[in-house]
């Protein structure tokens, strides 16, 4: 592998793989937290990304004005949409939200002399940099991991697990999963607004179903309550069909063949609900300790174990 | 803007309904005895949409040929859907996230395989009529829309007699009330599963068809109709017949007044807000009821 | 004192079901009251409807003085009314002990961004409440489980896990399903020790629905006997286990012959 090969793979990371993690964080807790679905997670996305997109290209606003109005454009969309749905039945969510989003598509298309419609939107200001990407990410990442260990985390899982013992603990389950509705929107929001700023370039098309639909599917690979590996998943999934060059179709063939097997044979997930922290990354690395010690000192570890 | 405008309209509308039924129908029967909806539903369709193309390009069928192949097809494909992203799910788990992720992931894979083989482009299907249109009085209608409609009635009219009437209609029927006494009474379930899902398959096979003569084909029709027959089965009430009937036939009317009142690339904006509105009003959808959850 | 919990006239039909039907039941603070009664007699409905899940379609609930139908159930839950499940209910993905600080979870008033950013006052109080957790996971005797989930534990330890998140809170009122189901001898009488434990240090009333009458002997000061969603009877223990009517109801019509004479006492 050459030098230039890794940056660009570097480079691919963070301009395509992190930027729309950002994104899949948003699924990461209403699905993977809540067991919410939103089939339409994308579409806040694309409500930030257009928001950003405006502001910069047509009013030269800079990111420290169009970052903010994203994430406030995401969060107002979230609560609207997320009203009526966590009122409804929990398989209702999903297609509010996926009716928003499909809505949404219909409706920047309609507006093509402004948004750009299917045929894109152009020479949005580059705002971002390599660098602050990867800081974001990892202060967002720190970000939900606080969340999942705090009271609202708990309160998400207990809502996932059982919505009537969680409200017979008094959790308000209306009340958290409109706060998570709008919280996840703001977080994709952001993710969106990160993305035109990266790009410099938006269409409505990419904000269809499909990517919603693949996030979920992220989130899930990697284990459902686990945040870590929900990023790995992430990470991995992303990066391989580019590492491997597959054309998009054969590349979406292999990555369903993938998840396929896994619901099958590991429907916990990659990681089930463990979480790669510093607790288990030191039984990890005592089992290849133990394993190495197995390898190259078989005598040694034989004796150890019956003594 | 007259009469003869209108009424072509509510042809049109009624038409496009019965197309939905037909999706519907197939959703619904899968959602009845499964208690959860199959995604890949858009993914068979197009398949078997493409495979029925195919017929047409390769041994010149006519209509009823196409719409035999693109049936059986959309049959074994469901039951391919079945075996694999189904099939062991079921025995093992409960979790919806599951079959969600599962029947999802199945339908991107065969959307994509279809993109794969025919690489984004758009095809459309001959022109099986040889007129397009007929005349009363001075009055003109497409046939398209009339052959669509009698066919889906008679495919739906059928459906409904093997379903009241046969054994297996009866097994059916117990299956969707309880599984596991259905299966104490010496019932084959999964033998059972695997032809409901070749039926909804064959129903989801000739809904492709119709999609095709329709419109244009492209990969993307899966997605988008699984969408619409989510959003269908939900109306209608989850796992009914009845429901997912006339469900359809509402929203077929409301999409195309939608399309006359907003323009086409507007309509989906409309839709949204009446299904919105409706789930608002009647969340259990047209005919269906609430289990109570038990405590 | 007024009343912990008063009930006029409940009623309650699910389709054509009359599940519960003209009940009207009391108690106060510091007191074990039973509800006995065969299977599909409408017990668990009374805590569904006392707790919330389910609205009564007539009569009044009354809790420390305050009407409570209608309420939300979390409000009501707020209010002090808490309680464990018949088929238990914990919440899968997590731990034991994350189980009980959701019980907590409700009353510490931190916002989201306090808990994003890991604020010094989020941590403060996630702290107070998982001492109080450690603290009823003594008291039930698990404190050695609290990293464990709940699905690796067996039924009984389960149920205790279940009695804990209820207890955390310290509510007014503590309904317990059928909580001695399922456990051997040796555990019961640990279990009956528990919960005299529990009313001597907390001093909450305690609503007990169960089939064993060791357990409703042993405890309870009052009991009520429900038949087909009507109240047959209440009374004292010894009243209520000699009375022909309740053990007709609890052993059929022609048990008198069988059973001769012998009352729910000593069953």
């Amino acid at each position: 592998m050459s030098a230039t090969y890794l940056s660009y793979l570097y480079s691919f990371l963070i301009d395509n793989v992190l930027i729309l993690m950002i994104g899949m964080l948003g699924v990461y807790v209403l699905t993977g937290l809540t067991g919410m679905f939103s089939m339409g997670q994308a579409a806040f996305m694309a409500v930030g990304g257009y928001a950003a997109a405006m502001l910069s290209k047509y009013l030269h606003m800079p990111l420290l004005v169009t970052m903010p109005a994203a994430v406030l454009t995401g969060t107002l969309f979230g609560f609207l949409i997320g009203l009526p749905a966590v009122k409804l039945r929990r398989d209702y969510v999903a297609i509010v939200s996926l009716g928003f989003s499909e809505a949404l598509v219909a409706f920047l298309n309609n507006t093509a002399s402004i948004t750009g419609g299917a045929l894109g939107l152009t020479a949005v200001p580059k705002y971002t940099t390599r660098p602050m990407i990867i800081v974001i990410f990892v202060l967002m990442i720190l970000f939900i991991w606080n969340l999942k260990n705090s009271r609202f985390g708990r309160e998400c899982i207990a809502i996932k697990s059982d919505e009537l013992a969680a409200a017979s603990m008094g959790i308000d389950v209306a009340r958290v999963k409109l706060l998570v509705f709008t919280l996840a929107g703001a977080i994709s929001a952001l993710g969106g607004c990160l993305y035109v700023h990266t790009t410099t370039y938006l269409d409505s098309a990419a904000f269809g179903w499909t990517q919603s639909s693949m996030w979920i599917v992220m989130v899930f690979f990697g284990g459902v309550n686990s945040l870590t590996g929900s990023v790995f998943a992430g990470i991995v999934l992303g990066l391989i069909p580019e590492i491997f060059r597959f054309s998009d179709a054969l590349r979406i063939v292999i990555y369903c063949i993938t998840v396929l097997f896994i619901v099958n044979f590991r429907p916990q997930g990659l990681f089930g609900e463990t979480e790669l922290d510093r607790k288990t990354i030191k039984r990890i690395a005592l089992a290849v300790g133990r394993f190495f010690k197995r390898v190259f000192a078989p005598s040694q570890a034989q004796e150890a174990e019956q003594g | 803007m007259n009469f003869s405008y209108y009424l072509q309209l509510l042809i049109g509308g009624v038409s496009n309904g019965a197309m939905y039924a037909i999706i519907a129908v197939g959703w619904a029967l899968i959602f009845s005895i499964l208690k959860f909806s199959n995604f890949a539903h858009g993914g068979t369709m197009v398949c078997s949409a493409y495979l029925g193309l195919l017929a047409t390009r390769i041994i010149g069928a006519n209509l009823w040929l196409t719409l035999a192949v693109a049936a059986l097809c959309g049959g074994l494909i469901n039951i391919l859907v079945e075996l694999i992203s189904f099939h062991r799910l079921r025995k093992s788990s409960k979790q919806v996230l599951l079959f969600f992720v599962s029947s999802i992931t199945m339908g991107m894979l065969l959307q994509n395989l279809v993109t794969l083989r025919f690489s984004g482009l758009f095809y459309s299907y001959p022109n099986f009529f040889k007129q397009r249109f007929f005349r009363i009085g001075n009055i003109s209608f497409d046939i398209s829309n009339f052959m669509m409609l009698a066919i889906a009635a008679v495919i739906l009219g059928i459906l409904i007699l093997v379903l009241q009437k046969t054994r297996f209609g009866m097994a059916v029927r117990a299956l969707s009330v309880d599984p596991r006494t259905t299966s104490l009474m010496g019932v084959n379930v999964d033998l059972v599963v695997l032809a409901t899902f070749f039926i909804a398959g064959a129903l989801a096979g000739v809904a492709g068809v119709f999609v095709g003569i329709r419109t244009i084909l492209s990969p993307q029709i899966g997605s988008m109709y699984t969408v619409k027959g989510f959003m269908v089965a939900v109306i209608g009430g989850l796992g009914s017949l009845n429901g997912a009937l006339f469900a359809s036939l509402i929203l077929g009317l409301v999409e195309t007044a939608f399309s006359v009142i907003l323009g086409t690339s507007l309509a989906p904006v409309g839709t949204f807000f009446f299904v919105l509105i409706f789930l608002f009003l009647r969340p259990q959808g047209l005919a269906g009821v609430f289990a109570m959850e038990k405590a | 004192m007024g009343k912990l919990l008063e009930i006029y006239n409940l009623s309650k039909s699910f389709g054509g079901v009359r599940a519960v039907r003209d009940v009207s039941l009391s108690m106060d603070s510091n007191q074990i009251i039973s509800i006995i009664g065969p299977n599909g007699a409408g017990k668990t409905t009374i805590f569904n409807l006392i707790s919330g899940v389910y609205k009564p379609d007539a009569g009044r609930i009354l809790f420390m003085g305050k009407d409570i139908v209608g309420k939300p159930q979390h409000e009501i839950a707020r209010m002090g009314v808490s309680r464990t499940f018949q088929n238990i209910r914990l919440f899968k993905g997590l731990t034991v002990l994350e189980n009980v600080m959701t019980a907590l979870d409700a009353y510490s008033n931190y916002s989201l961004f306090s808990a994003m950013l890991g604020l010094p006052h989020k941590r403060q109080i996630d702290k107070t409440n998982m001492l109080r957790a450690l603290e009823a996971l003594q008291i039930v005797g698990l404190s050695k489980y609290r990293d464990e989930h709940p699905t690796d534990l067996p039924y009984g330890l389960q149920r205790r896990v279940e009695l804990a998140r209820a207890i955390v809170s310290q509510p007014k009122l503590l309904m317990l399903d059928e909580p001695a189901a399922g456990l051997n001898p040796s555990e019961l009488a640990a279990f009956i020790g528990l919960i005299a434990e529990l009313k001597q240090r907390f001093g909450f009333g305690i609503l007990i629905i169960e089939h064993r009458m060791q357990v409703v002997n042993e405890l309870s000061e009052h009991i009520y006997v429900l038949n087909f969603g009507n109240l047959l009877t209440h009374g004292k223990p010894q009243e209520v286990c000699n009375d022909p009517e309740v053990i007709k109801a609890y052993i059929g019509e022609d048990s008198s012959s069988v059973t001769n004479q012998k009352s729910l006492c000593q069953l």
